[in-house]
């Protein structure tokens, strides 16, 4: 990875690529998942958005993004593993297409000024108004049942650990937060907190290696110590079942799997292990649970390699739900004999390694990507992940899959609607 | 096959045209430095294509509602017992499909082997094969696709927009039917349709990325056998009055905030060719000053707290029906509705200001140009406007055109007679 220390725990990496039309830059501050803050830092990324000191309301940022062209600006929570990440990211039209001259540099001002030039002591006005936003956003994460349900069986078979609380954290946590326990908040975090700065796409390097110089002169050096997640711990099978008012049921097992370092060969064995499992149209679960025995639209699943986790998510008609959860775990059952044909290794390192290359043809995925080798110490590119993972054998698959185990059962039962 | 070159110097993009003796057209646009290359082939068929008569038939037919989705599931199984995804699969590829109003689409992505992955997308598409055993067997998956769709608040918030602005046009329907209307679909409705609506004339294909022309002519030469174009499909709509079905429609789920869509049926349907890139950007740049973020729409209900974030306007096109929708969450649905009649009723008395559509303008010019860097969207955008004889990479340049009178002209045509809400709420607790 191209990186560059600007400043003792503020990071810059830069991924130029004349080949776009477009650039991507995002700030990324890293901070511990837990319960005690995690209410107050999602609400961070709301209020900062309404206004900074430079450009003081929402109608302003959004004239001065038009002015850039339509760029787009995020600022919002993101959660991987134990982290839980405020970010604040900027896309738009590169300076060569531009015709209303130096976009970049401008929008590069534009979103430090967001996050690090707060209007401070928050505006209460604005401050109500987002406490109010946050209870909405919190509100409806069950509007999509589908992540919902997979949210709520990782969180049932984590129950208690700092992996549990939720992205945006607590609706009945939002009421106490004032001004100044945020402004507060706010200082520990941008004077403590690891700060990455990664920008891809079209755009000139020196102008983002100047723009970004002058932003970070104003934070101090930190401790740049990531936050680490602990691998989930196998406990006996449960079941856990709810009911909403669907017209599908939604099944999930969570299962605990190895968590090996992200540099370790046991890594991509992993990640070949889930694509034959859950990972595509190729997969086990797809090719059973949906196209043999027609119980589901969907039916994959995904590895987290941080918490050692594999969740399998389908969505059913509830009365099918022990057939369903019964294929499941007959497909976990070949996996863990090694049950596995070489066509079904083969097309799932191809998956693998499609997706991987593809990644460097979107601006967003670069950056992604480039995020997730920073919070999980992986410092390998697309290419060469992709190498170990054509390196992977039959054996590796069958060794790493062995610790495999089921660990919690989530059933979303529809009643009628 | 002969492609003929059109260069687009201010998006410094050269677009390879070709027309196959069948009818197929081709487009290639290549790429330099991308990895992934991505082909789409795309038929002007879709779920409101429920009446038609087909080239040579004296009687028109008429078929059940989900047919056209269905159909596409059924393109995947192969005569020899195999499935496409299979082929695909071997090559690395990542392969999908999907059904629309008024299009279906087949695609693929793949960072190698593109033209093996090309030969497979235009084997299978042209070569169907139904039996009863397995139309049967798709019923329990469409199934649950429908089933999903059922749960999804932002589907079905969209579809009653839908509904609620149409009375007869098919566009009120489905896309993927009713677990009722698949049960009458049959191998031999499903053979007529394709054989209808998947002749090559009526296709488009379109490749981009590290792709080449010459040698894209070649397996198109190759794989596609029709070498005449049958003529004509009709197809049948019933008569669309201008009035809305209903004002309001609302509807309850399990949610946490309500979700409301605004919509503007429009009265105006886009002509064939350049008049539907015309009109698709003068109706976005409209709707930006009407509702994007800087305008005092969205400011004044953010302000009150009546949207947040997910706050949106867009307009869709078609020949057979058009409209512009504003959606998101909202607390009070109805106060949002009211505020949107109003601004337009304000807008059109007091005019637009040179100063807004210019920066309308810019943002909606910036948006387009960034939708060259999104491969799937830009390529299934392509098509959505190449199936209409339009051409999205003259997108940018048509934006440039646009007059403050062509706006103006938009905006009298949004009539708030014909503004309908649709909105859920959270179920209440039994």
């Amino acid at each position: 990875m191209k990186k560059t220390e600007i400043k003792k725990g503020v990071n810059l990496y830069l991924f130029p690529e004349k080949k776009f039309k477009t650039y991507y830059a995002g700030i990324y501050i890293h901070t511990p998942l837990c319960e005690e803050n995690a209410t107050e830092n999602a609400l961070l990324p709301l209020i900062l958005k309404r206004g900074s000191k430079n450009y003081p309301s929402k109608a302003e940022i959004s004239k001065k993004l038009d002015m850039l062209m339509g760029a787009n600006l995020s600022s919002r929570i993101l959660k991987m593993g134990e982290s839980q990440i405020l970010y604040f990211t900027i896309s738009g039209v590169s300076d060569s297409f531009a015709p209303f001259g130096d976009c970049f540099k401008d929008a590069l001002n534009l979103l430090s000024d967001i996050a690090f030039n707060p209007a401070l002591p928050f505006n209460s006005e604005y401050l109500e108004s987002e406490k109010q936003n946050l209870n909405d956003i919190i509100e409806s994460e069950k509007n999509d049942k589908r992540s919902y349900s997979v949210s709520r069986c990782k969180e049932e078979m984590n129950k208690g650990t700092a992996y549990a609380v939720p992205e945006n954290g607590y609706a009945d946590k939002i009421g106490s937060i004032t001004s100044q326990s945020l402004e507060a908040r706010y200082h520990k975090i941008i004077e403590n907190a690891p700060i990455d700065i990664i920008i891809t796409g079209s755009f000139d390097e020196e102008k983002a290696k100047e723009a970004v110089a002058s932003f970070v002169s104003v934070l101090r050096e930190r401790d740049a110590s990531y936050p680490k997640t602990a691998p989930s711990l196998p406990s006996g099978l449960k079941t856990v079942t709810e009911s909403l008012s669907v017209s599908q049921g939604k099944l999930c097992i969570g299962f605990n799997a190895p968590s090996p370092s992200a540099m370790s060969e046991d890594y991509p064995a992993m990640m070949v292990y889930n694509s034959i499992f859950g990972g595509g149209a190729h997969s086990k679960l797809f090719m059973n649970v949906r196209e043999k025995l027609s119980l589901a639209y969907y039916a994959g699943s995904s590895y987290e390699r941080a918490k050692g986790m594999i969740t399998v998510s389908s969505g059913i008609e509830s009365k099918n739900f022990e057939k369903a959860r019964d294929e499941i775990f007959l497909q976990h059952k070949a996996m863990t004999e090694g049950d596995i044909t070489p066509t079904e290794l083969s097309v799932s390192k191809k998956a693998l390694i499609n997706s991987l290359k593809a990644m460097g043809d979107s601006v967003s995925s670069i950056a992604a990507f480039n995020l997730s080798g920073i919070v999980n110490d992986m410092s390998l590119t697309q290419d060469e992940l992709a190498k170990k993972i054509d390196a992977v054998t039959l054996n590796d698959v069958i060794r790493v899959g062995k610790a495999v185990s089921p660990n919690l059962i989530y059933f979303l039962k529809g009643a009628d609607r | 096959m002969y492609f003929t070159e059109k260069h687009y110097s201010d998006m410094k993009e050269t677009l390879y045209i070709g027309e196959h003796r069948s009818g197929l057209k081709v487009y290639v646009l290549p790429k330099t430095g991308f990895t992934k290359s991505y082909a789409i082939l795309a038929t002007r068929y879709g779920s409101v294509n429920n009446h038609f008569t087909a080239p040579g038939d004296t009687e028109s037919t008429k078929i059940p509602d989900g047919i056209a989705h269905y159909l596409e599931h059924k393109m995947f199984d192969q005569e020899d017992g195999s499935n496409v995804f299979d082929k695909f699969s071997a090559y690395g590829a990542n392969a999908n499909a999907f059904t629309g109003f008024t299009m279906t689409a087949y695609l693929f992505s793949a960072a190698s082997n593109f033209y093996e992955n090309l030969e497979s997308l235009l084997d299978y598409t042209m070569h169907p094969y139904y039996t009863d055993e397995t139309v049967e067997k798709e019923q329990g998956i469409i199934g649950q696709e429908i089933r999903m769709y059922e749960d999804e608040p932002d589907w079905n918030v969209y579809f009653n927009a839908l509904r609620a602005m149409y009375n007869v046009n098919p566009v009120n329907i489905d896309i993927a039917g009713t677990v009722e209307s698949i049960a009458e679909i049959t191998k031999e409705k499903l053979y007529k349709c394709y054989n209808t609506f998947y002749h090559p004339s009526n296709m488009v294909l379109f490749t981009t990325g590290a792709v080449n022309p010459t040698k894209v002519g070649e397996y198109v030469e190759r794989m596609i056998k029709a070498d005449t174009n049958p003529g004509e499909i009709i197809n049948h709509f019933p008569e669309e009055p201008s009035h809305v079905a209903k004002k309001v429609i609302k509807d309850y789920y399990d949610i946490g905030t309500p979700q409301f869509v605004v919509a503007y049926k429009d009265s105006y349907l886009p002509k064939l060719g350049d008049d539907v890139i015309k009109t698709d950007a003068e109706m976005n740049v409209l709707l930006e000053i009407l509702g994007g973020r800087s305008s005092r729409l969205y400011n004044e209900l953010y302000d009150k707290n009546l949207i947040n974030d997910s706050f949106d306007v867009s307009y869709e096109g078609e020949l057979t029906y058009a409209f512009s929708a504003f959606s998101g969450e909202s607390r009070d649905p109805d106060a949002v509705y009211e505020a949107i009649c109003a601004e337009v009723y304000r807008l059109k008395k007091e005019g637009i200001d040179k100063e807004t559509f210019e920066r309308a303008k810019r943002v909606f010019y910036g948006r387009s140009v960034s939708l060259f860097d999104r491969q799937e969207s830009f390529s299934n955008a392509f098509c959505r406007f190449a199936t209409k004889d339009a051409d999205l990479l003259s997108y940018p340049a048509f934006v440039n055109k646009i007059t403050l009178s062509d706006i103006e002209k938009r905006l009298s045509a949004l009539d708030n007679e014909k503004c309908i809400l649709s909105a859920i709420y959270p179920k209440k607790e039994a």
